[in-house]
């Protein structure tokens, strides 16, 4: 640290002071803590503490293990808990500079919007989190003419491998790796996978535009757990930027076994096709429901003029357990290299044989892949798996597997 | 019943095995066990066919495939094995390299170890060499387990996350084969491979966990160091004194009660 730069903080500190103390002392004491090998940012906080103990600190301020905290903010939320006879409130106060989560066994009778001071409170980092802790000897009052009208709510950084279920506020950078959009009740909504270097997650949007394979930056997202998975919830409030370059996404191979002891339903598999279908070929749908029909009698709609349609099975193996691949219209017509025009030509200039069930098998069987997929369990000894994106394994691939084994003996 | 994992699985693993006893069950599962504690059913795995036998009056093939570790025996039934599978072996002309799944079954009065086979398909060397090094990773990692096995309780294992039906079948292999041949193992995927036999400094190796394991800045749990080392191959009292040893050194210090930070 330089000169100038002890110089700023000396500049800043005098001013702060009101300068009570001359700007000779401080730099004085400026350097004799320095020497102790504190950061400037501490240096300037311990004196500051020692001259003007009583001041207000903008929640922005609070920083790690600080005693003697004096602040005022507004409260965001604010619960109590009892255990063993226990009384705690904990909940969220912030101000214009940002908000900090809080704890205390003391009475904390408001609510949310009330605005409090709180005096000699400390701070300390509790499962990852800067926290402000309200002790028994601490003052806590509401203040009723106050006015906090804006609250910097910052949102907190996650990779996606972080983010838990009660993650709230959530910062992350990420790819779409696959995209739908539905409309549920006149509200736009998508759903799709989300991934980066870290992970996948699966997410909905509610009424925001993202597209498959662009990168975004999402700020005030929620996650949610249900049934052990975690998902990412973008709503009408979280601010979204399309980003100019992409998001790597690590495809961080993990076997099914793994997947379905952890009830991790999205990931990158690894694995060979050990057999495709018979009842891989065309299909007749119900034009309204798009149910898979067995004549022109829909179970739900009667007679109708059913669509055509292709479907691929396949088994799935990762020498770990296998699962039953389901090919759509889609992934049909990529594999196959042909559109559904050229499918259906194929099929009707070959009578008599299972065309597509040989043409996929040429093109799949007994190869390997990585594949992109959500499992569905139907029950212990069976799974299905949806497929958002599949590749065969390449060079690349290879080297890779290549430094995994060089890396283990 | 779920339905049976392909293991890629090398002949000299495979060979090396024994047949798991028949409790007398209708549809009993044929199962094999190796000596690093696979339990096989069904495999998957890629090589020359060296020769054929089209036997029993045009009824039955049988054949040798050749993975550069050793041999398989298989088999395909003019009756019973997919008709795809028939005609192909029927056909080809050896030596060809080919990529097939099959499951075990025993044959004759001696028990031989034979592969029906499911599926089989020609392949190339890159389609080879990809499944010998998923062969070699899946066996590395049965090493790696053994290993543990050999050291630790169970329990401790199955919070590392390991299933209980593999350690199952690994415990129920160190009892059956007593020596676990672990060295010679390895030794054979070194060479394999061409993987220069220098063993890595185990101090070296605790150092870089401290480093990689130190995610906050503010150092490397105990706990954290040690289930890792587990999983490398160390043993509790070796972590404990090389620990002892970096500390010594001064390579690594303690800012508080174990947690450790590199220097």
């Amino acid at each position: 640290m330089d000169d100038k730069e002890i110089e700023k903080y000396v500049e800043d500190l005098y001013k702060e002071l009101d300068g009570k103390i001359s700007k000779e002392e401080l730099r004085k004491i400026f350097n004799i803590w320095l020497s102790y090998n504190y950061s400037p940012e501490k240096v300037k906080e311990k004196i500051l503490q020692k001259y003007k103990p009583g001041r207000i600190l903008k929640i922005g301020e609070i920083k790690e293990e600080m005693k003697n905290i004096n602040t005022v903010g507004k409260i965001l939320t604010i619960k109590l808990t009892e255990k063993d006879g226990r009384r705690t409130y904990s909940g969220i106060i912030g101000d214009e500079t940002g908000t900090i989560p809080f704890t205390t066994s003391r009475e904390m009778p408001f609510k949310k919007g009330d605005v409090v001071r709180i005096t000699n409170g400390y701070s300390g980092y509790f499962k990852d989190k800067l926290r402000l802790y309200i002790q028994q000897n601490s003052g806590v009052e509401k203040l009723d003419n106050y006015k906090i009208e804006r609250v910097q709510t910052v949102p907190s950084k996650y990779t996606i491998d972080k983010i838990e279920g009660k993650s709230r506020n959530i910062e992350t950078k990420m790819r779409i790796l696959y995209a739908e959009e539905r409309e549920t009740n006149g509200k736009k909504r998508v759903s799709g996978i989300a991934g980066d270097n870290t992970g996948t997650i699966p997410f909905t949007a509610w009424n925001k535009k993202l597209e498959e394979g662009k990168s975004y930056i999402v700020k005030g997202a929620y996650a949610r757990e249900f049934k052990g998975k975690i998902y990412l919830t973008i709503d009408e409030n979280t601010e979204i930027l399309e980003l100019n370059e992409d998001v790597p996404v690590n495809e961080k191979i993990i076997t099914l076994q793994e997947a379905i002891k952890s009830g991790i339903a999205t990931g990158w598999f690894e694995g060979i096709f050990l057999e495709v279908s018979d009842d891989s070929g065309l299909i007749a749908r119900c034009p309204v429901c798009r149910k898979i029909l067995k004549g022109t009698e829909c179970p739900e709609h009667g007679k109708v003029t059913p669509i055509n349609d292709v479907i691929g099975k396949a088994t799935f193996d990762d020498g770990t357990a296998s699962g039953r691949v389901i090919f759509l219209r889609n992934e049909m017509e990529s594999i196959l290299q042909k559109n559904f025009e050229e499918i259906l030509k194929m099929v009707v200039s070959t009578p008599g044989i299972p065309v597509i069930k040989e043409e996929l098998e040429k093109r799949i069987l007994l190869k390997p892949y990585r594949i992109l997929g959500k499992l569905s369990v139907k029950d212990q000894n069976f799974f299905n798996i949806t497929i958002f994106e599949i590749k065969p394994i390449g060079n690349k691939e290879l080297s890779e597997l290549k430094e995994r084994l060089m890396g283990m003996v | 019943m779920a339905r049976e994992p392909a293991w890629r699985i090398f002949a000299f693993e495979f060979n090396d095995s024994m047949f798991v006893p028949k409790t007398g069950q209708e549809k009993e599962t044929n199962y094999i066990l190796t000596r690093m504690g696979a339990k096989i059913n069904r495999v998957l795995i890629s090589g020359i066919i060296e020769n054929k036998n089209i036997i029993n009056e045009n009824t039955f093939i049988t054949g040798i495939v050749n993975d550069r570790t050793g041999t398989f025996h298989i088999s395909a039934d003019k009756n019973y094995s997919p008709l795809k599978v028939w005609s192909y072996l029927f056909s080809i002309e050896p030596p060809v390299r080919v990529l097939l799944v099959g499951k075990v079954r025993s044959y004759g009065e001696s028990k031989n170890l034979d592969i029906r086979v499911e599926n089989i398909t020609e392949c190339d060397s890159f389609i080879e060499d990809y499944w010998r090094l998923s062969a070699a990773i899946n066996l590395v990692e049965r090493i790696k387990i053994m290993k543990l096995a050999l050291s630790e309780e169970k329990d401790k294992l199955l919070n590392m996350g390991y299933s209980e039906e593999s350690l199952n079948s690994i415990f129920a292999a160190i009892e059956n084969f007593k020596d676990t041949k672990i060295d010679a193992y390895l030794k054979t995927i070194k060479e394999m491979f061409g993987i220069s036999q220098e063993e890595k400094n185990p101090e070296d190796v605790i150092l870089q966990l401290i480093e990689s394991l130190d995610f906050d800045g503010k150092g490397a749990r105990y706990e954290d160091v040690v289930e890792n080392a587990l999983k490398e191959g160390f043993e509790r009292t070796r972590v404990d004194e090389i620990i002892d040893s970096l500390l010594e050194r001064g390579l690594i210090y303690e800012p508080s009660v174990n947690i450790f930070k590199k220097l």
